[in-house]
């Protein structure tokens, strides 16, 4: 069995165990009943959104310190992560909102902080898309430590200019036992579909990469 | 110390005759924010708040829509003159021509700086002309000294910004093109918390979020350093 | 890759199997038709009692079905999303396999003396 087969099969198990006890042996919430368990998932995939952005600006860094092209890689393949997770978490974002709150979408400091965080990995991504070689490594990386910025903005933006539908952060340590530990287990079972995605990613980085050493060789020959 | 000073001084006053040249810049800005207003205008008008309001209510609705306007205006002057900044180096034989060998935080310091000063010009420019178009008669000086110190803080962000986004557009093949979609998300905080600060000041009301300024001047602050800090790596051939 | 789409399908069939399973039936409780009712008709007095009835039972019914039909997309969404970033990495995969291809046809057809 091959790595990548192996992280599949851990975070197909990690997101069956998290579905299974999602959907069945959590309570419905009073108030919001079936719509509510939107939360879980939506709520773990905003939590690994701030580690793969944080992540991206670590390995970023350790890119331009040491120029190990490894980093580079994974600080690529962490930032597409954000960007797929900060989608994720406004599109479910706004179908919890709609269900809970009859509005897709206002514009309160949270989801208006969050909308410039996805602007700025979108950024991010057409930075990297468009450069090549070395130049690619280094831009991405001040780009990358740079977006980073975002994080302790989005986290504490309703500490900062107050929320109408999102709670201040540090809420889930009020919530019932049941929803923290069904909160728990969503969070491992995204971070294991991170961490997965990350490795299938990087491994394609790297492939691209000798790829295109490959061709520099054939021309010079 | 003394050197760098130096260093520092001269390429200043060289990025600052670059960045007059292409003054025109200015000029697309200021119409850019006639043709924002006119629009505007054209869909609320003839008066952008119905004046049967009491006066104060009156005042809050103009300086939020003259807030808005203005910073939009002032997003797109800042995105106009980058590109002519970038379009000069190339011209001038890219910006290792300017280096003198100096350090790259002095090069970011002074094209930082440089740029800043042009932002702060053209939004002095477009200050006077939100003021005229909205009817904005009531401001004291203090209320200006304060318009002034959210643009010149939000000025040096948006130089932080535009400085460092500028050399790595310039440091890539057709990388101009980028320059807008890399700049403006990394832009969009400040721009945020510029027009939030300025919109209670142009209706001559105290800042009650003061969260606001705080993240105005930290962003400014850290876009800044990390500009200062970087700049250099993404000089490297 | 194949190992991610066996991953990714039989995810997203649990997930759609397990919501299917666990959503409560649409079906509202008298008590709370009562209760709406009694509502619209503090809002509205000149409403029959049947009439506001009928409407509470409307209304509930209709705002239960909602909340389903918003788990569901969201879901999909959320399914949907993964899928697309799995798709564009096997395409990207795809076109470095054939280029590699490409190239080591390249280096088999040039003559032995050009290689290495």
């Amino acid at each position: 069995m091959t790595k990548m087969q192996a992280g599949a099969i851990v975070s197909t198990l990690a997101v069956f165990a998290a579905l299974t006890v999602v959907f069945m042996f959590l309570p419905l919430e009073a108030e919001m009943l079936e719509s509510q368990k939107i939360f879980y998932f939506h709520v773990s995939f905003a939590f690994t959104m701030f580690l793969a952005c944080i992540v991206t600006a670590v390995a970023g860094g350790y890119y331009l310190a040491r120029g190990c092209e490894l980093a580079d890689a994974v600080a690529g393949a962490s930032a597409e992560a954000a960007f797929l997770f900060a989608s994720i978490v406004l599109l479910t974002g706004m179908f919890w909102a709609r269900s809970s709150w009859n509005v897709w979408w206002n514009w309160e400091p949270r989801l208006t902080s969050m909308l410039a965080l996805w602007a700025i990995y979108a950024g991010y991504l057409l930075f990297r898309a468009n450069a090549r070689g070395e130049a690619r490594r280094r831009l991405a990386s001040v780009y990358g430590i740079a977006a980073c910025v975002m994080v302790p903005i989005v986290y504490y933006s309703i500490k900062l200019w107050g929320g109408l539908m999102h709670p201040r952060e540090g809420t889930i340590f009020d919530m019932e036992v049941s929803m923290q530990v069904g909160l728990l287990i969503s969070f491992a079972a995204v971070l294991c579909v991170y961490a997965a995605l990350m490795a299938l990613r990087a491994r394609i980085e790297t492939a691209e990469r000798r790829l295109e050493s490959l061709w520099q060789n054939e021309g010079r020959g | 110390m003394k050197h760098t000073l130096a260093q520092f001084s001269r390429l200043f006053y060289k990025d600052l005759s670059l960045q007059w040249r292409s003054r025109g810049a200015m000029a697309v800005a200021l119409l850019f924010s006639l043709t924002a207003v006119m629009l505007f205008a054209l869909v609320y008008g003839p008066f952008f708040s119905p004046p049967e309001l009491p006066m104060e209510a009156r005042r809050r609705e103009l300086a939020k829509l003259a807030s808005s306007i203005y910073w939009t205006a002032a997003a797109f002057a800042g995105v106009v003159a980058i590109y002519r900044s970038a379009e000069a180096d190339r011209e001038a034989g890219g910006i290792k021509a300017v280096r003198m060998d100096a350090d790259g935080s002095v090069i970011y310091a002074a094209r930082m700086c440089a740029l800043s000063v042009m932002l702060c010009l053209t939004q002095l420019a477009l200050g006077l002309l939100t003021a005229a178009f909205f009817d904005i008669s009531w401001l004291t000086l203090g209320d200006v000294l304060r318009l002034i110190g959210v643009g010149a803080a939000a000025s040096v962000g948006l130089g932080a910004v535009g400085a460092l986004m500028g050399a790595m557009a310039a440091s890539m093949r057709g990388g101009e093109g980028l320059l807008s979609a890399g700049m403006l998300p990394l832009q969009l905080p400040l721009l945020m918390a510029a027009s939030k600060c300025a919109a209670p000041i142009w209706a001559s009301e105290p800042i009650q979020e003061k969260a606001w300024i705080a993240l105005l001047v930290a962003y400014a602050l850290i876009m800044s350093a990390v500009g200062l800090l970087l700049f250099e790596v993404v000089l490297e051939d | 890759m194949r190992a991610a789409w066996i991953a990714f399908a039989v995810s997203f069939a649990v997930c759609t199997t397990l919501a299917f399973m666990t959503a409560a039936p649409v079906g509202v409780s008298a008590e709370d038709v009562r209760a709406e009712a009694e509502a619209t008709q503090t809002i509205n007095p000149d409403l029959p009692a049947d009439a506001a009835i009928q409407k509470a039972a409307d209304y509930l019914e209709k705002k239960q079905r909602s909340r389903l039909t918003y788990l569901f997309s969201a879901y999909l969404v959320l399914w949907g999303l993964l899928g697309l970033y799995l798709y564009t990495l096997a395409r990207k995969q795809a076109r470095i396999e054939a280029e590699l291809k490409r190239l080591s046809a390249l280096w088999e057809d040039a003559p032995e003396d050009s290689v290495g």
